[in-house]
């Protein structure tokens, strides 16, 4: 997080900026020029000079002086405040966040009505009994404020007790106060050091109000709020200064919050930082434009390419789907082909770089404007998401979702609308379409979500349908009904459809011809039947020898060794040359093309030695 | 292979949550009993609901019992607050789900691993923690230059392999392990269910294995507890139940899980269909699965299906199990290569 925050320009002159003052406030006896209370009324409210170099004020003291000697009431109250608030705010938020329950409740409801004491009356009571001693005032002032603290530590608590190490301190029979010490702490840090800063701020400008109406400080003794009031008697004789104590003030009020965002942003970036590039973006295209886009394909890509940030992520993606046909492609997660989908459907956020041809309806969409593409939204390329709860709005009742896009889609009003949403839920198989459309999708089983979704996919009557891990999601006997539908639908529409998913049993159920992905690359194209036959690329032969279902038990699994590189160490030759049992020198020396195997099954793979392997293991499932 | 004594004795054990005033608390698990042998893998398999994650919470002391018992060597522990619970943490330990999760963010992987035995055996020399730590680390296949990086640089099959070092440090006699590959890959998922049996083998460890997945249920189990809506539709030895499934719910389960074999798939199909009825017929006053059961009668919704034995250490909850006919076709769960 240090290293992050040491990134952000403004928030390291910021924290400089804090860090000087500080320093020069603990300094103040070593390196303040006079005393704070020595006057020389022959040089009151002179401007800065030599000798005074902010000046001095109405009794000749020396600003510069009493502004550190000032800064120490100042700053020395904002860490007794700090410490109080943050002592008791981080205890309580702990345990009412990690305990839970009656405990939660009694804290979070004391926290409240401390939140709606008036603040103001409080401290004026306080500096009244203890006259006006600036230290009981100051810690009044923490405890006032650490429900702020409270509810900040009481809810990264809480996030972080749902995470499963917690679960596993506590099969391990650790004492409470140990787990929350040595695992809740550490992971609520983060947002507690961005609240201090915060805090500190607004602590400061309390504190500056305070001493500004003498409160919390004796004069003649100086403090920053003190001097302003100071400055203020004496506004029209000398508004000079006014500007040291003012800017002193401000100055460390912006620099807390700013140090505050920095932290903030350094802390988010640490959970979501882009992979950078250590491999050059481009590398030879080998078989881009090998063959052109195949007119008569509902939807034909060819030399499809993903870079973000500079770093490649899915590279020269090349199939065709036809009308009434199914392509599955298939992969282990980080494989990119949900980011495929989403460049297929221009769906990629800002910094993804796409090229190569999307061609569908005789348009190429990855270069046609913005027009075009929304043109072929809902009507042209269909999407169903893996989590039908997220793809449906909770806000709204089916019938009124659904209606929105016949609406769009068909310009239906009225009756005719209603009676269409009926009919497309009819359609998904929706025992009591009436009964559905009423509901909202909270109140819809996993199963009977995803087929309304499917339902919204339908309305725009689309050519090609994109399915992202459409079963992923749901329970077993409920995937079949899911993939059953999908079958009869394509039946009755004839449209094309393209299956994402990471389970080769889903591919053999639904889908046609397949495209098998491996860390960006598609490695091996054909028809599903022949591929799961004879498959020819080791990664595809792997990958269906590990799968458990093929095995016996006590005879250990089949497994492919290591893990999956990350875009950022692709090598330039075979991708899965280094985990791969029938390597040689040559899989590494250059791009590896995608090589028709068997002309008329269109079977393409990606392998220098797919022809040696079909003949030394015979086609034989091994790996 | 089961011993005489079973290790882990769980009798009608029942776990309801409440829902607030008002409503009547949801019975997540009703009146479960299963044994678990010295060596044995176990496993609990269900849909989403089924309370097959309550069943391994309960038996950890995550979630609090209703009534029952559950017996660890002999100890009733379901109704032990956590003071006493910390004598059987040596015993019973725990592999969860989420690779990402299961390890503090905070804590290297070395003292991830070592926190285990210094919570538990605190008097125990830094050298000696140090040199079992190692040993465990070698045992799930990782180096020991991993000890000193954070969970965030390792892949979520590592992580997994961290989650089991430090399940296997204390050397426990039995690991619970919820759903411990269903967040992997195949070709990962493959290395862990590997390294689960060649752990077994070398240290004797039993498992309870909490799953979904029936492939690798089938693959890693000794017996298999088949559970729907909180009661147990059937129990018996993995290769029986997984080939030769009577229950109609195990039978619809089975024929859902598809295949990557086209020709078998096809045939899967055909039997999914028949697997399960095609609108809800009868209310689940009785037998659970009675409204998607494509076998039942009106005998079903009575009241719930007792769990009667059927032979070859099998128990199966189905009134109707002497009429239905035997389950058509090839066995339920196989691609022959």
């Amino acid at each position: 997080m240090l290293r992050d925050y040491l990134r952000r320009p403004l928030g390291v002159v910021a924290g400089a900026f804090l860090l000087l003052v500080v320093l020069a406030v603990i300094g103040a006896p070593l390196i303040a020029p006079y005393d704070q209370l020595k006057m020389d009324l022959g040089h009151a409210l002179s401007l800065p000079t030599r000798a005074h170099p902010f000046g001095t004020d109405r009794l000749g003291r020396d600003v510069l002086s009493r502004l550190l000697w000032g800064g120490r009431v100042s700053l020395g109250g904002l860490a007794e405040a700090l410490s109080v608030a943050f002592a008791i705010g981080v205890v309580l938020g702990l345990v009412s966040g990690y305990v839970g329950r009656l405990v939660d409740n009694v804290i979070s409801r004391s926290t409240e009505v401390l939140m709606a004491t008036p603040g103001i009356v409080v401290l004026l009571m306080v500096y009244g009994i203890s006259n006006n001693n600036s230290h009981w005032g100051m810690v009044a002032l923490g405890v006032l404020c650490s429900p702020s603290v409270t509810r900040v530590t009481r809810t990264a608590a809480r996030a972080v007790r749902e995470e499963v190490f917690i679960a596993s301190a506590e099969v391990l029979g650790m004492a409470r106060p140990l787990i929350i010490l040595r695992h809740v702490l550490p992971n609520v840090c983060g947002p507690i050091i961005v609240n201090t800063a915060v805090l500190g701020a607004v602590i400061l400008g309390i504190q500056g109000g305070l001493n500004y109406i003498n409160l919390g400080v004796n004069p003649p003794a100086a403090s920053w709020g003190g001097m302003v009031s100071d400055a203020q008697r004496v506004l029209s004789q000398q508004p000079w200064l006014m500007v040291p104590s003012g800017a002193t003030l401000t100055l460390t009020i912006m620099a807390l919050m700013l140090v505050a965002d920095g932290l903030r942003d350094a802390a988010a970036s640490n959970r979501s930082r882009p992979p950078r590039s250590r491999a050059p973006a481009l590398r030879p295209a080998v078989d881009a434009g090998a063959t052109p886009a195949e007119p008569r394909a509902a939807l034909s890509v060819r030399g499809l390419s993903v870079a973000i940030g500079g770093l490649e992520v899915v590279r020269n993606v090349a199939f065709d789907v036809g009308d009434a046909q199914t392509l599955g492609i298939v992969g282990e997660s980080g494989c990119g082909k949900t980011v495929t989908a989403s460049a297929v459907l221009g769906q990629l956020g800002a910094g993804f770089v796409t090229e190569g041809e999307v061609m569908f309806g005789g348009v190429d969409l990855n270069h046609a404007g913005s027009k075009a593409r929304a043109a072929t939204r809902g009507t042209g390329i269909a999407y169903v998401s893996q989590d039908p709860m997220v793809a449906l709005d909770p806000c709204f009742t089916v019938m009124s979702q659904l209606g929105e896009l016949v609406g769009r889609h068909d310009r239906l009003r009225g009756a005719m609308r209603r009676e269409r949403v009926l009919e497309l839920l009819r359609q998904v198989g929706l025992p009591d379409p009436a009964d559905t459309a009423a509901r909202f999708p909270h109140q819809l089983s996993g199963g009977m979500a995803q087929r309304v979704s499917i339902a919204c996919a339908l309305a725009g009557r689309p050519r090609v349908l994109i399915a992202d891990e459409p079963t992923t999601a749901l329970d077993v006997t409920i995937q079949g009904e899911i993939l059953d539908l999908l079958r009869l639908l394509q039946k009755e529409t004839g449209m094309a459809v393209v299956l994402i998913t990471h389970d080769l049993g889903v591919v053999a159920d639904l889908c046609d011809r397949v495209a098998v992905m491996y860390a960006g690359e598609i490695v091996e194209l054909g028809e599903v039947g022949g591929i799961f036959e004879r498959p020819a690329h080791p990664y595809t032969r792997a990958l269906l020898a590990s799968n458990p279902i093929a095995s016996r038990r006590g005879a250990p699994l089949p497994v492919i060794a290591g893990t999956v590189p990350s875009p950022a160490d692709w090598p330039v030759g075979c991708h899965f040359a280094a985990r791969c049992p029938y390597r040689i020198a040559a899989c590494n020396e250059r791009p590896v093309p995608l090589e028709t195997m068997v002309e008329a099954a269109l079977h393409q793979v990606r392998c220098i030695r797919a022809g040696d392997l079909e003949a030394v293991t015979g086609g034989e499932v091994t790996a | 292979m089961i011993a005489p004594v079973p290790l882990l004795e769980v009798s009608d054990l029942t776990v309801s949550y409440s829902r607030g005033f008002g409503r009547p608390p949801l019975v997540a698990v009703a009146g479960i009993s299963l044994t678990l042998g010295h060596g044995e893998t176990l496993s609990i398999v269900g849909e989403s609901g089924s309370g097959k994650t309550t069943i391994g919470s309960a038996i950890l002391g995550l979630q609090p019992v209703t009534s029952g018992q559950i017996r660890l060597a002999g100890t009733d522990i379901a109704h032990l607050g956590r003071g006493p619970r910390r004598a059987f943490r040596e015993t019973l330990q725990a592999v969860f789900q989420d690779p990402f999760s299961s390890l503090d963010p905070s804590q290297t992987v070395g003292e991830a691993i070592a926190e285990p035995l210094r919570v538990v055996r605190r008097g125990l020399p830094p050298t000696e923690v140090r040199h079992r730590v190692v040993e465990v680390l070698r045992q799930v296949g990782l180096e020991p230059a991993a000890l000193n990086r954070f969970p965030a640089e390792f892949s979520g099959g590592q992580r997994q392999r961290i989650a089991i070092a430090r399940a296997l440090v204390l050397k426990p006699q039995i690991v619970v392990c919820d759903e411990a590959v269903s967040a992997l890959d195949v070709s990962v998922q493959a290395q862990v269910l590997n390294l689960l049996e060649q752990l077994q083998r070398e240290e004797g460890v039993s498992y309870i294995f909490i799953s979904h997945n029936m492939a690798a249920v089938r693959h890693i189990s000794h017996r298999i507890l088949v559970l729907y809506r909180g009661r147990v539709m059937e129990e018996g030895p993995a290769e029986d139940v997984c080939d030769r499934p009577a229950h109609p719910y195990t039978r619809s389960l089975l024929a859902a899980v598809p295949v990557p074999d086209v020709a078998a798939q096809r045939e899967r199909r055909r039997l999914r269909a028949l697997s399960l009825a095609a609108s809800p017929a009868l209310p689940a006053t009785g037998c659970p699965f009675a409204p998607r059961c494509p076998f039942a009668t009106s005998a079903c919704i009575a009241g719930p299906p007792p769990l009667t034995d059927i032979g070859g250490g099998r128990r199966v909850a189905c009134v109707r199990i002497g009429e239905i006919p035997p389950p058509g076709g090839q066995p339920a769960l196989e691609v022959t290569r």
